[in-house]
């Protein structure tokens, strides 16, 4: 069992792999089926898919464990890798075969992207936000922007953008084949009774720039709030019932942390957004629009915590459409069968 | 004695909600021996008889006066009003979580919505919907799922070479219009396509621009489509594309299984009563119009994927239950229902009196448009400085100007 600060991602035992959707024998199963088979892979037994990525970030989206038809693995690719046999990758890929490999960033491993790409069916994630032209104020985005430029010539078998506010953006340079947000690791969903929401437990995740240190400086003060920078690194999550999502720059995203923290039972704090994914403001999140919003929010929630505690458990229900053992599944079906069909 | 039933709508308005009401309100006093009344709090006249009309509708005035032995709110804004009748017990019959139609901004409302839908005791129509508000309002929630009727299960009749997708909604926000017009401009596959907006408010504009996207002979609107042609049109169709964020049950998506036309919708909930993804249909992503015309795009190019998909909704579909059975169980839930301890009035919080001070206050720092707070401000200055007089004064009859006026006042 691998622990990494309070998350057991080895726990596989609540995977719900045993859904219709996963099983085998379902006309989309068939379906990817054959193509894998036109592709030259043996097709008895469960699928392999292999997720590869930094696992700092990445493996909270990813999904582990088998059943009948399925057969999923994490396998941790640090970016300063610079060819599968740098690494102990080589032996793992060699070992599980997988004929699906699910890629995250790899526009930044171009290289590796070909490689992975003569081994199975690739699907590419692209999660980096990145600005709409060369012509965007803001310095990161523009120099995000030039990284996806530089890797104009990656193909993937199957492209899949996490962050809807920049499909467009992204289309003009790579084919997007689908938007689909990132999906949460089944372990880090929370089973059993949730904490009553207290601001005296709560959490950010993730690394704190300028503007986050602002929303978060009263809070830090009042109510003693953890911090954890950088990456999503989950400590044991038990104790907090409320976490909080603030935009690292003056542009609009959609955050992994923003499903982790919902799934994990907290009450989620979080910033107007353009995109809902069926989970809405006053519903399933709780909204702020400046700091001192924040701190009545959080104001408000101490003095009377019932409806924190009604989005609380609706934000927990209706984040299970984002369990990874769902979603990963029909992204992978889909875009087998997809292909099968116009090959 | 017969049982006195009331139900309370918002209004004599049809949409699928109301007829719902009207055909339970209908089989009840025909089948089960209930004596049924239906009452509106506006638009009073004339209720859809589509269904039958062994009911009884009786002005609210009238319905005050009287008395019942079960008083059911239809809607989140009928529950105040059906409290003041006079019944033995009184239940909410939901349909969807309410709050959800507004919008962030409309912060206090939702939570009014909320309140008033967490009151008491209900009848639902899907297992989410039961399960939600049980967890919420610690109050007991039956479901009754809707009946689909017989005549659904008609064979196809399909003589056009291009295939039919028909997309289906009334015209709000979350009935993802522009998401299903933007994924049908993506789609690669020759189609024809049937608007069919329930309350004939889609704007023209829009269908003109798809028109001249896909060729107007292919793109046809219908406007308000009595059911029984609805039906019609999925038993002809190949793909009914549904791309809302909200629902409630999802009773177009088992008509079009029933009609062994293939489902295409996003996960909003109760779709996955229907909508079992690579097996009876296929679920997209919100927002993903890309995403969503590969899989239109899949379905009409796979014909095996397409065959085998209908074959497994109908399947489903068969499954759901007949009219009678419905009634039957909405009738077994009104008796275990009423048989509950009574809700304590004092111990619920209705409508507008439920949230205290900081939470007000956090939603007037959050909800105000401080933008539009700032634009006032500015034009306040203007029209109070003495030097720009003749300026204010064209301003006055605009409709900034009528602001300012009261505001100055």
């Amino acid at each position: 069992m691998w622990l990494h600060h309070g998350i057991d991602f080895g726990r596989v035992e609540a995977l719900g792999l045993g859904e219709p959707v996963a099983s085998s024998g379902t006309p989309l199963h068939k379906a990817a089926v054959r193509e894998l088979r036109r592709r030259g892979f043996d097709t008895t037994g469960p699928i392999r898919v292999a997720f590869l990525g930094q696992e700092i970030y990445f493996r909270a989206a990813s999904c582990e464990g088998s059943s009948e038809a399925w057969d999923f693995r994490f396998m941790a690719l640090q970016p300063s890798v610079t060819s599968l046999s740098d690494w102990d990758l080589l032996e793992q890929l060699n070992e599980f075969d997988p004929q699906v490999l699910v890629h995250f960033r790899p526009e930044r491993q171009g290289h590796i992207a070909r490689e992975l790409g003569r081994r199975g069916f690739t699907i590419g994630v692209l999660t980096e936000p990145l600005a709409p032209s060369r012509w965007s104020p803001n310095r990161d985005l523009r120099a995000r922007r030039q990284n996806y430029m530089a890797a104009k010539t990656l193909s993937t078998d199957w492209m899949v953008c996490a962050v809807p506010h920049f499909t467009d953006a992204l289309q003009s340079i790579l084919k997007v084949d689908v938007t689909s947000p990132l999906p949460v690791h089944d372990a880090i969903f929370r089973h059993g009774p949730l904490p009553v929401p207290d601001p005296w437990t709560g959490l950010f995740v993730g690394h704190v720039t300028p503007r986050r240190r602002n929303f978060l400086a009263d809070l830090k003060h009042r109510y003693s709030w953890t911090v954890v920078d950088h990456g999503t690194q989950w400590f044991d999550p038990s104790p907090f019932s409320v976490g909080v999502n603030i935009h690292a720059g003056d542009y609009a995203n959609h955050e992994h942390r923003v499903f982790c923290h919902m799934a994990n039972g907290q009450v989620l704090l979080d910033e107007p957004t353009r995109y809902a994914f069926g989970l809405f403001p006053g519903t399933h999140r709780l909204i702020f629009t400046s700091p001192q919003s924040l701190l009545a929010l959080v104001q408000a929630i101490q003095s009377d915590p019932s409806l924190a505690r009604r989005v609380q458990i609706r934000a927990r229900r209706g984040v299970e459409n984002f369990r990874a053992s769902r979603v990963w599944p029909r992204i992978v079906l889909n875009a087998l069968a997809r292909r099968g069909a116009y090959a | 004695m017969r049982e006195r039933i009331i139900f309370v709508l918002p209004s004599n308005s049809r949409s699928g909600g109301s007829d719902t009401v009207l055909r339970y309100a209908n089989d009840l006093a025909s089948k089960c021996g209930f004596e049924t009344y239906v009452t509106t709090i506006s638009n009073h006249g004339r209720l859809s008889r589509e269904f039958g009309d062994a009911f009884v509708y009786v002005p609210m005035e009238e319905a005050l006066a009287a008395e019942f032995s079960v008083a059911i709110a239809t809607h989140w804004s009928t529950v105040e009003p059906t409290r003041l009748l006079r019944a033995r017990r009184w239940l909410l019959f939901a349909q969807s979580m309410e709050d959800r139609f507004f919008a962030a901004h409309e912060f206090m409302t939702q939570q009014e919505v909320l309140a008033a839908q967490s009151a008491t005791h209900a009848i639902t129509v899907a297992p989410w919907l039961s399960e939600e508000l049980e967890a919420l309002s610690g109050h007991r929630a039956i479901t009754v799922r809707n009946p689909l009727p017989e005549e659904v299960f008609a064979s196809r009749e399909s003589s056009e070479p291009l295939p039919l997708i028909v997309v289906e909604g009334s015209w709000q926000w979350f009935k993802g219009w522009d998401e299903a017009l933007q994924v049908l401009e993506l789609i690669g596959t020759p189609v024809r396509v049937a608007l069919v907006s329930s309350d004939g408010l889609l704007p023209s504009s829009r269908v003109r621009r798809l028109s001249s996207r896909l060729g107007a002979e292919r793109v046809s609107r219908f406007d308000q489509l009595g059911h029984a042609d609805f039906l019609s049109l999925l038993r002809e169709a190949d793909v009914l594309l549904k791309t809302s964020c909200i629902e409630g049950s999802p009773l177009p998506h088992v008509e079009a299984l029933a009609a062994q036309c293939v489902v295409i919708s996003t996960l909003a909930t109760g779709v996955d009563m229907a909508v079992i993804h690579g097996c009876t249909g296929l679920i997209a992503d919100f927002g993903d119009a890309q995403g969503t015309a590969n899989l239109v795009d899949l379905v009409l190019h796979d014909r095996e994927l397409w065959t085998e998909l209908s074959v497994e909704g109908l399947r489903l579909a068969r499954q759901a239950p007949k009219r009678a059975h419905s009634t039957e169980q909405f009738a077994e839930a009104l008796a275990e229902l009423t048989s509950q301890a009574e809700i304590d009035p004092k111990a619920t919080q209705l409508a507008g009196d439920v949230l205290n001070d900081a939470w007000v206050r956090y939603a007037q720092l959050t909800f105000s448009t401080p933008r539009q707070q700032r634009v006032l401000a500015w034009v306040l200055r203007l029209a109070r400085s003495t030097a720009l007089m003749p300026i204010s004064s064209t301003v006055r009859n605009t409709r900034v100007g009528r602001v300012v006026q009261r505001k100055l006042r």
